[in-house]
């Protein structure tokens, strides 16, 4: 319980900064100055932005569909914020322990695209319905390409417990760790032990996941659902106040959820960045509940900053290209890394 | 407090289920089927069966809703409208259908009695099993059995299973074709 309201509430103070930082490294990309007026260098920008959508007027179209436009973003959000229950945070904190973490993550992500449906139909509007189903047809494809990727390093793991998959890459590891499956490095730990370094291939894998994971997002390079030049806003476009709100929270916490499942399976989860060194004895100093918390949170957070940097970088890809992207160069090459993963498994490891 | 749990799952499961059949707005039974097959879910992980429960979300939320709802979003509004419009002269029984009453009647009251015939608190096998303390307590590697099991007692079903998939991948494949003109 306490877990979970510790988790809503990081979920929401964390938004509020992401939408800050968001803007900032816009500005900083674009070469402009970005929020400035509001607080110093506008650092009150987003609360008063939250102020204003608390004291909106909730506007119902009278064509939309009353029921489900209202329950729709709860949702979308719930779902999002459901997904952090089976997120390993430090050696001993975890919201629930399953046996079947990751599978549970890669279904709760499924329910939002039903939300995103809702939206789109209930909105009883154009350009949300094409929105939607935009999104749809695209979380659909990527999470197929995203799957296997997260499979070939299960594989590896042996376990779906996403705290068993966090403890096999650090120092605290009851088996034997091999840096790219030559040099013994079970009692130096630090980032040689995390999967991406033990098995090269899953450096593949985790370019594959991660590109998958901006497009289940919905960001850009991949947010034709919400291609303001053509769609407008998208399948939101018919919310105000603090409906609008939590679609937002929701966009921003399944940024923060796919980052922290990518560090947990490829980046080591909670496991310390620094290795020990002879006498030197880092890896050891640098775990424990608090530091756990300290590196998954960093770890995440750094590559929320990678999704901005592409998103304020890339142009927007074209909704052929993107289903042509996922399935002739995605797909097969996260088969190649399932196929890799098994021979791995069985003659190196 | 697991009781509570169950039965509210329970009410809300066989609710919702009343509203998608009774319900015309063809869109929003659908809806309201997903959270039938969510709380359904949620029963499944009282059996023990969690690994079923989330197959149950990833396949039927995530998989069929979703084409449920696709296939009414790509169809005319105007066609399901008739469901809308219909109006019946009785609003609660009418005389055509009392076969569709008497069937659905026997069936419940067959469905009832199987119930309080099966006798589920004496059962001999669950109590041999409690007795030999050979029961499921939630702690145990379901993935991992399941997966042992299919590689080995189950690997002709399994792999029957599969062909038959990849039979109806390809019949899918082929009806929905390019089709040449002329």
């Amino acid at each position: 319980m306490l877990i979970a309201l510790s988790i809503l509430l990081f979920v929401v103070l964390y938004t509020l900064a992401a939408v800050y930082a968001e803007r900032k490294v816009s500005a900083f990309i674009q070469d402009r100055l970005g929020p400035m007026e509001t607080g110093k260098f506008g650092w009150l920008q987003t609360l008063a932005d939250i102020l204003k959508m608390i004291q909106k007027e909730n506007i119902v179209p009278s064509a939309a569909d009353r029921r489900l436009f209202l329950i729709a973003p709860v949702i979308i959000f719930v779902s999002v914020y459901m997904g952090f229950a089976a997120i390993p945070i430090a050696p001993s904190l975890i919201g629930t322990s399953s046996n079947m973490g990751v599978f549970y993550i890669l279904a709760i992500i499924s329910i939002e695209v039903v939300g995103f449906l809702m939206v789109g139909w209930g909105s009883n509007n154009k350009y949300a319905l094409y929105g939607a189903t935009r999104s749809v047809a695209q979380i659909v494809s990527y999470e197929i390409p995203a799957g296997i990727a997260i499979i070939s390093a299960v594989m590896l793991s042996q376990s779906l417990n996403m705290n068993e998959i966090s403890v096999n890459q650090g120092i605290l590891s009851n088996e034997t760790i091999k840096f790219f499956g030559i040099w013994d490095i079970t009692h130096i730990g630090g980032f040689l032990a995390w999967n991406i370094f033990q098995a090269p291939h899953l450096l593949i894998a985790f370019a594959v996941y991660f590109i998958a994971a901006l497009a289940e997002s919905n960001r850009a390079p991949f947010d034709v659902p919400e291609a303001e030049s053509e769609l407008i806003a998208g399948f939101h476009i018919e919310y105000t106040g603090i409906r609008f709100a939590l679609v937002f929270l929701a966009e921003y916490g399944m940024m923060l959820l796919v980052s922290m499942v990518a560090v947990v399976l490829f980046l080591g989860g909670w496991n310390t960045l620094l290795p020990n060194i002879g006498s030197l004895q880092l890896a050891i100093w640098t775990t424990g509940t608090f530091w756990g918390v300290f590196w998954i949170i960093s770890k995440s957070l750094f590559l929320v900053l990678i999704q901005m940097w592409i998103r304020w970088t890339l142009p927007r890809f074209r909704v052929d290209q993107l289903m042509g992207f996922c399935w002739k160069v995605l797909t097969p090459l996260a088969f190649a890394c399932l196929f890799i993963s098994g021979i791995w498994r069985l003659l190196v490891m | 407090m697991l009781k509570t749990a169950f039965y509210i799952l329970a009410v809300i499961t066989v609710l919702s289920a009343m509203y998608v059949v009774v319900c015309k707005n063809l869109a929003r039974a659908v809806f309201v089927f997903f959270a039938t097959l969510f709380c359904l879910a949620g029963i499944y992980v009282f059996a023990f069966a969690d690994f079923v429960a989330i197959t149950q979300i990833m396949v039927y939320v995530g998989g069929i809703v979703v084409l449920m709802l696709f296939g009414i979003m790509l169809s005319n509004r105007q066609l399901l409208n008739f469901l809308v419009d219909e109006k019946n002269e009785t609003r609660f029984f009418s005389l055509n259908k009392t076969g569709a009453f008497l069937l659905s009647a026997t069936v419940f009251i067959g469905l009832i009695r199987m119930i309080t015939m099966a006798n589920v608190a004496n059962l001999k096998w669950l109590k041999d099993a409690v007795s030999s303390q050979q029961y499921y307590t939630g702690f145990e590697n379901s993935p991992q059995i399941i997966g042992v099991q299919t590689m080995t007692n189950y690997l002709l079903p399994f792999e029957a299973a599969s062909v038959y998939l990849l039979a109806v991948l390809i019949g899918a494949a082929y009806l929905a074709r390019k089709k040449k003109i002329g």
